[in-house]
């Protein structure tokens, strides 16, 4: 008698995206700050719609119990775990509108808890389909490609238009475009700045050993105080500075706005940065450096064509740390005045507008995990050959 | 011997004058008054310092509590063979929250939870379970497989294999985790007062409202002393109490 292998994850997906179809598809809600009643899966959808969601995930279920070790059985649930969730993305979507009734003019409709619980079982399912599908052949971009790129489409296309958080986008469109680019500026720029000064600060720290401690006394103690706190430390000081030499003013380098948030993010982000230039050379193989010796390299060569290439993909870690923790302190940059997304999420929280907060969340989130996803990226392409052997994938 | 007798002499040191700020606070008054001049508020006083740190304290342990009462047997069980399954998934979504920033956490936690104190607890719960389920599996895979044969192969089961080997020497990894989680959560916990929690945060936000650095600095000196005296204190128990684990 054949054994059947069952992927367990897969067919944990599967039983979260079930229990799904008992919690709320949407809430409808009078207005924007109104909290909402629930709606079911039964009353959101049109019956056919419901039926095929059902059939997708009898299928996903089909598969998986079967899966294990199969991995075209894998990829084919993995697959089918990417048209889930964009159907259920289209057809809220496009059944929005349908849902409000007549008195609610201002009225919204948000995800409700299914929904949330669906996407997630649906993403089990593609991330053990992933774990099934080894390598980097066409397989992976099947499972992994399809449902980010169709809520692009569907994001693009005015698909979700009904949908709260963009309809919430729709009233500040230019002031969310502001703000992002903000964000974007403000946490790049910091962890670009806090690289050209933590790279050779910690090849310093290397080369000169008595400057090890101080160094790493000042940055761990920098990162014991809350980002809270140390986005307010430099108002008082900045805002002394600006009253003392008014072309500082003029160029709106001031106690409040870009520069004390600046400031807080490059000092937050040296850390990981220095750190990881240090280690990086101090487990270099002493034998290589000698090999190049031996070859006749000045020190200089020694530092560019051998240790700063062997360091790289340490290094490239700690800036990808660096640049995820920043996309997301940024985040408090608002409350000092520097703009960013934060803008709508302390708006949101005061206001208690959940949308608002949402508005603001979501595309941090989105940021942070972009950044995270294109440094793993970047760090494989960048590894010499010789090291990608040990090094593992992720 | 004498670096432990002094970073036992140094938590001593941190916890005195964390004490002295809270129920003798003139001394940081001048502190704050030299620095800032211009300001009349120096300290904060709308609420006793001390129901503020008891606050943050509750904040911090009752959610790095939870986290480890759940991430800890959630490490131990996809790392044994019947959970092994869940091993992948565990580590990719662990990995993938881990870029979510705090903030965003937190601001979350509110549509689900409201305003105040049990949102704040769910998103320090959430973001300091990563640490502790990540460290426990890093812990519990690191142990050289020979030692779990040698275990083996002196008759041991399962169960015993796992609470004499393999938790005794995972245990200053999983120690680690844990004290990544409360240093993360004693300097999250501050975002808290934003969403109306209480804690140290309050003083530093009502400073960043009234555009007081010193209310700023004064809360921030607690926090940090706060997070340091942890710091010191579990990485003491560590090499007090864990360090014979050492392979």
């Amino acid at each position: 008698m054949a054994r059947i292998y069952v992927d367990r994850v897969a067919m944990l997906g599967v039983i979260t995206g079930f229990l799904a179809l008992f919690l709320p598809l949407a809430r409808i809600r009078p207005s924007r700050l109104a909290g909402g009643n629930p709606t079911g899966w039964i009353e959101g959808l049109p019956v056919q719609v419901l039926a095929l969601i059902i059939l997708l995930w009898l299928i996903i279920g089909v598969l998986s119990l079967f899966s294990r070790g199969q991995n075209s059985l894998a990829l084919a649930a993995g697959f089918t775990g990417n048209i889930v969730i964009l159907v259920v993305l289209y057809w809220l979507g496009r059944q929005a509108p349908l849902l409000l009734p007549e008195e609610y003019t201002f009225g919204r409709v948000s995800p409700g808890a299914g929904f949330w619980l669906m996407l997630g079982g649906a993403y089990l399912v593609i991330l053990a389909a992933l774990k099934a599908w080894p390598g980097r052949g066409w397989g992976r971009w099947l499972i992994s490609v399809p449902a980010p790129l169709g809520l692009i489409v569907l994001l693009g296309g005015g698909f979700l238009q009904e949908i709260s958080v963009l309809q919430e986008l729709s009233i500040r469109q230019s002031r969310f475009q502001q703000e992002f680019f903000n964000h974007l500026l403000i946490s790049f720029s910091a962890v670009g700045i806090a690289t050209t000064l933590g790279l050779p600060l910690g090849v310093f720290i290397f080369r000169k050993k008595k400057w090890e401690r101080p160094v790493f006394f000042l940055t761990n103690t920098m990162q014991t105080v809350p980002a809270l706190a140390l986005f307010g430390l430099f108002i008082g000081p900045l805002a002394f500075l600006s009253r003392l030499f008014p072309l500082l003013r003029e160029l709106g380098m001031g106690g409040t706005g870009w520069l004390p948030a600046m400031l807080a993010l490059i000092l937050y982000a040296l850390l990981p940065i220095i750190r990881n230039t240090y280690t990086s050379f101090q487990i270099l193989d002493e034998k290589t450096v000698e090999a190049g010796r031996g070859m006749g390299m000045n020190p200089r060569q020694l530092l560019f064509q051998i240790q700063l290439p062997l360091a790289l993909p340490l290094i490239l870690t700690g800036i990808r740390t660096s640049l995820v923790q920043t996309v997301g302190n940024t985040t408090l940059a608002a409350l000092i005045g520097a703009g960013g997304l934060g803008v709508f999420v302390f708006q949101g929280l005061g206001q208690a507008a959940h949308d608002l907060i949402l508005l603001g969340v979501l595309p941090v989130i989105g940021l942070a995990v972009l950044a995270d996803k294109g440094m793993q990226l970047l760090i494989f392409r960048l590894t010499p050959r010789g090291l990608q052997a040990e090094g593992e994938e992720n | 011997m004498s670096g432990k007798r002094f970073r036992w002499f140094l938590l001593l040191l941190l916890i005195l004058s964390f004490l002295l700020i809270l129920f003798y606070p003139t001394p940081l008054e001048w502190f704050l008054r030299l620095l800032f001049p211009g300001e009349e508020v120096h300290i904060y006083q709308r609420v006793p310092g001390i129901i503020l740190v008891q606050q943050h304290l509750m904040l911090v342990l009752i959610a790095t509590g939870l986290a480890f009462i759940i991430g800890f047997p959630l490490g131990v069980f996809v790392t044994r063979s019947w959970g092994r399954d869940f091993l992948p998934a565990v580590s990719d979504v662990i990995a993938l929250a881990q870029t979510f920033p705090p903030v965003a956490v937190l601001a979350l936690a509110v549509p689900i939870l409201g305003f105040g104190f049990r949102p704040t607890i769910l998103a320090l719960f959430l973001y300091s379970i990563l640490p502790i389920v990540r460290n426990t599996i890093a812990g519990l895979e690191g142990i050289p497989s020979g030692v779990n044969e040698a275990a083996r192969g002196v008759g041991m089961n399962s169960w015993q294999r796992l609470y004499l080997v393999e938790l005794p020497l995972a245990s200053r990894v999983i120690l680690a985790g844990l004290r990544i989680a409360v240093i993360i959560n004693i300097g999250t916990a501050t975002a808290g007062s934003v969403i109306g929690a209480g804690g140290l945060g309050v003083p530093i936000v009502s400073g960043l409202v009234w555009n007081n650095p010193a209310l700023i600095l004064g809360g921030a000196i607690q926090a940090a002393l706060l997070a340091l005296i942890f710091d010191q204190l579990l990485g003491l128990i560590d090499s007090t109490f864990l360090s014979r684990f050492e392979l």
